[in-house]
């Protein structure tokens, strides 16, 4: 998991903290506890408060030349953790719950990722535009990074290089719009994972067949709240899941949370 | 025994000198060269690269002068081969610019106004001014030339066209260094892993800090 605080777009507040808690408790059981945690000095602080027991914190993130000019294109720290891995991988957001583990033959597949993204979200002119300047074509997949990684883990390590170097071109395009860092950062990571894909010949394997579609979804046990974070009804049945599978869990961050 | 001086034209306070300025360090302790970073105010020219103009003129007391830019990055893939290449060469070393193929027409325009001179390209390769190795008589020649030059405030461009015009119309031989030596193709640095120098030019210099992080993760696989 990976966290980066700087953005402007960085909040944390409860529906945030049970995510990310609940997340990790249910990566910890289905990877036997081998889950990192890739962050700066303030996401470092946050997981000492809220008791977030990983295998290793590593404040990557405190050295802000890497991200120098480039502060609103929140997937950077992303791109940078897929930058440092050195064996095979699961790179999974904290507003995302395994409450399965994968299936067997996805946790072989050499490069794999949530799901293909919806076309729909690509087709406005600012962000058509972006994808010019970085030489994605439109027509070409793109990818949810919900999660994201694999065995391949080299390929990985070039893809987000190459990404990098997208971030930079286009970092320099004027501002139109108050989500621009949103346009940015869906354009270097999922749209130009599926331009570098089709480059280097790599076929991606899904966890879902279409993206986020509830019935495949529910089957798999993988839920992403993309838009759903401030959603009493979806925040309560988290809250009832979690406090259902790991009640001691669940009380400990009640207990955090209020301390916070 | 021969002697190299080193110069870097590092003027004004760049976030990317940190990194790349402790590479040529290294590289000059290892192989014995002496060591001169320009960090003052350079001539007055409107753009910074010029101020390699003056710093050739330090080649006395050396056998040559290497020019190296601020945003070269040196690997500890460096051979002492590739640094005789730059160190005990008799012609001048450039690599082949891998983004311009040509001197661009209007800097031919100048040069017929300014020096008289015409320039037919021809198949010549054309030279990237980031990482040159000047011995002494070749640097003193350049600097001549320069100092003809009859420079006019509304004429900017950088020295590079400048520097691959002299070695056209003065007819200078050239040992190409491999394109490893002064890499400029940035795409395929994590693929790349025998690149030698590495040179981040224009925008790209903020990567720097990133390469180094994926270098310092990978050095062991």
């Amino acid at each position: 998991m990976s966290l980066w605080t700087a953005p402007a777009r960085f909040s944390f507040d409860y529906n945030r903290a049970v995510l990310h808690s609940f997340c990790l408790i249910l990566l910890k059981k289905h990877f036997n506890n081998n889950v990192i945690f890739i962050t700066d000095t303030k996401g470092k602080q946050l997981a000492t408060n809220m008791g977030w027991d990983y295998k290793e914190v590593i404040p990557l993130f405190n050295n802000t030349d890497l991200f120098s000019g480039k502060e609103e294109i929140w997937a950077l720290g992303k791109l940078l953790s897929c930058l440092v891995m050195k064996e095979p991988f699961l790179h999974v957001d904290n507003d995302v719950l395994l409450l399965k583990p994968l299936a067997e033959e996805l946790s072989k597949a050499p490069v794999i990722t949530q799901s293909q993204d919806y076309d729909a979200l690509y087709v406005s002119p600012i962000i058509l535009d972006i994808l010019r300047a970085i030489d994605v074509p439109p027509n070409l997949p793109k990818y949810n990074c919900g999660v994201m990684g694999g065995t391949d883990f080299k390929f990985w390590n070039n893809w987000a290089w190459n990404a990098l170097v997208a971030a930079e071109k286009c970092s320099k395009i004027k501002k139109e719009t108050p989500n621009h860092g949103t346009l940015l950062s869906m354009s270097v990571e999922q749209a130009f994972l599926g331009a570098y894909c089709e480059s280097v010949g790599m076929k991606m394997t899904t966890v879902l067949e279409q993206p986020n579609l509830q019935e495949d979804a529910a089957k798999k046990g993988y839920v992403h709240f993309i838009g759903t974070k401030d959603s009493p009804k979806w925040i309560g049945a988290v809250e009832r899941l979690f406090q259902a599978t790991f009640p001691e869990e669940f009380k400990d961050f009640q207990e955090r949370w209020k301390r916070v | 025994m021969e002697k190299s001086l080193i110069v870097v034209p590092a003027t004004g306070d760049w976030e990317h000198y940190k990194y790349c300025l402790p590479t040529v360090e290294r590289f000059a302790a290892r192989f014995g060269c002496d060591l001169h970073i320009e960090s003052g105010p350079g001539l007055p020219w409107p753009h910074g690269t010029w101020l390699k103009m003056d710093l050739i003129d330090k080649v006395d007391g050396y056998d040559r002068v290497v020019v190296m830019d601020a945003d070269l990055y040196l690997t500890d893939n460096i051979t002492d081969e590739d640094a005789n290449k730059l160190l005990h060469n008799t012609i001048p070393a450039l690599a082949p610019d891998m983004g311009r193929a040509k001197i661009k027409p209007r800097i031919l325009s100048w040069a017929k106004r300014n020096y008289d001179v015409t320039i037919e390209q021809v198949d010549q390769h054309y030279y990237n001014a980031g990482l040159m190795s000047w011995p002494k008589a070749y640097a003193k020649q350049l600097k001549e030339y320069f100092l003809r030059f009859n420079y006019r405030t509304n004429e900017y461009f950088h020295e590079q066209d400048f520097i691959n015009m002299f070695i056209i119309d003065q007819k200078i031989p050239i040992q190409i260094l491999d394109r490893e030596l002064n890499y400029m193709g940035l795409a395929d640095l994590t693929v790349r892993t025998d690149l030698k120098i590495i040179h981040f030019v224009g925008g790209h210099k903020k990567l720097i800090p990133a390469y180094e992080l994926w270098q310092s993760q990978h050095s062991n696989i």
